[in-house]
């Protein structure tokens, strides 16, 4: 039971680090943010990259083939420096001057790999559906646009919303990059806290936190989208 | 100076893109030894990265309830918490609690370097990744083989060397080869405690000579190289370990 007091008693590492809670919230809040922007945004760029992919035209298809390996396969990281330094943090719109923050260039570089992962989820759930599907919505007069949201579509989610899932919980996991560049996120919130707060015996609470606020997380996503995909793989057979 | 140093530097003259990373011998020899930082923390992570995982499906196998759980705690942990916030803690929390990455009291240099941490951390989290890629594969391997094994005499252990493990790793070589890229592109990480891989290195040089554009190009193409050679490597070892009459 002592233990159990000293851990809170005034002067622990705990007792000093519960009046910051509320600024490491509002960090990881923004960690949130960033990751629900980034994956609508990428969801977005990636179904367009999918669908191309599928394109019956090899003009269509191989531009879209060469981007979604290109962002699948650079570094998160890389990108986010690219896209740090590259864009600008002010843009003048007529005689406007709209500042850019930093964290509006975090999501737009998290949307790029997220585009490139997505795109290819697209596609492999598109491939599942079986080419008899596309030839017997052709018979029954079904036109290319309505064979694809009424038929494959429903089919395929199935097949893509699980990945879908782990890819959100991979992007909340990334958004702790943006702390490399400078944003106000969870982890370098807690960073400007230890270089407040100097005990050295607070380091190992204070990372050990955000570690915790991370998985608290992303562990319950990662368990549902694990359930969802053995509950419909059964029900596909 | 050869042709291509020379062009480069009538480029830069010309029209101002200054590749400084091509025609500077200096520059150059800090970039490459950049880029073999990075493939050594790769090949490493990886070689720690499979270790672990191994060592856990082995421990999974294992009769004991509680070491069974205390696997899954682990994995589960380390694929659900971000790579750097593991990286920090080790780093920062573990290194300095116990005194490996700070110097001592009285000037001992440090016991392990960042670069060690770097592996130490890429090998738990993406061992977490192994244990469970192995898991699948173990349980994609037939149960009619697992007790043919069993009905010609082998015992659990052997069955699992012998007959199991061997397919189970073969079906899990594309999964293990994701990894490996995983593993790659995560080595980028290693800038954030300093140690000199490409990233790193890549942004000395533009501090000094504010080629920023020039130089995240050529970080850009430099991971999509490595990522190619290592993807070629997977491509060749899963030919070379192909089982014949499974898939195309």
């Amino acid at each position: 039971m002592s233990a159990l007091t000293d851990v809170f008693a005034p002067g622990s590492a705990f007792a000093t680090l519960l009046p910051w809670l509320p600024l490491v919230i509002k960090g990881f809040g923004l960690n949130l943010l960033i990751s629900a922007l980034s994956m609508v945004l990428g969801l977005l760029l990636g179904v367009l990259l999918g669908g191309m992919q599928m394109a019956q035209t090899g003009v269509i298809r191989w531009p879209a083939r060469f981007l979604t390996l290109f962002f699948r396969n650079s570094p998160w990281l890389v990108i986010m420096f690219y896209v740090m330094f590259l864009l600008p943090f002010e843009i003048h719109l007529a005689s406007f001057l709209v500042r850019i923050p930093d964290w509006i260039k975090a999501v737009l570089a998290l949307t790029i790999p997220v585009g490139g992962y997505v795109s290819e989820i697209v596609r492999g759930g598109l491939k599942s559906v079986p080419t008899t599907q596309w030839e017997a919505a052709g018979a029954l007069a079904f036109g290319p646009v309505s064979t694809l949201l009424k038929i494959i579509l429903p089919q395929a989610v199935r097949q893509m919303l699980p990945p879908t899932m782990n890819l959100y919980c991979s992007v909340v996991m990334a958004t702790s990059l943006a702390n490399i560049v400078g944003v106000q996120e969870v982890m370098t919130i807690t960073q400007t806290i230890l270089s407040t707060e100097t005990r050295p015996g607070l380091i190992l609470p204070a990372y050990g936190l955000t570690l915790v606020l991370f998985f608290a997380y992303v562990f319950p996503i990662s368990l549902l989208a694990r359930r969802l995909e053995r509950v419909w793989q059964f029900g596909a057979h | 100076m050869s042709m291509v140093d020379l062009w480069f530097e009538g480029l830069n003259q010309r029209t101002g893109w200054n590749f400084s990373v091509i025609y500077n011998a200096w520059e150059r020899a800090k970039y490459i030894n950049g880029v073999i930082i990075a493939v050594e923390l790769a090949v490493w992570a990886f070689l720690g990265s499979m270790l672990v995982g191994g060592l856990c499906m082995l421990v999974r196998q294992s009769r004991v309830r509680p070491l069974r759980w205390l696997v899954t705690v682990y994995v589960e942990f380390f694929r659900n918490t971000p790579g750097l916030a593991q990286l920090y803690f080790l780093f920062f929390g573990i290194g300095s609690y116990f005194q490996l990455s700070t110097y001592g009291p009285s000037g001992e240099p440090p016991l392990l370097s960042p670069f060690q941490f770097v592996v130490i951390g890429l090998s738990l989290q993406y061992g977490a990744f192994v244990a469970e890629i192995l898991r699948s594969g173990i349980e994609a391997v037939p149960r009619s083989t697992v007790e043919a094994a069993k009905s010609l005499g082998y015992n659990p252990t052997r069955a699992l060397f012998h007959v199991i493990l061997p397919l189970a790793f073969r079906t899990s070589l594309p999964a293990l080869g994701n990894n490996m890229a995983q593993i790659v592109k995560s080595t980028a990480m290693a800038y954030a405690i300093a140690v000199p891989e490409a990233l790193y290195v890549a942004h000395e040089i533009w501090t000094e000579h504010f080629n920023v554009v020039e130089m995240m190009n050529v970080v850009l193409l430099t991971y999509l190289g490595l990522m190619g050679v290592f993807t070629l490597i997977v491509k060749l070892l899963e030919r070379w370990l192909h089982v014949p009459g499974m898939g195309r």
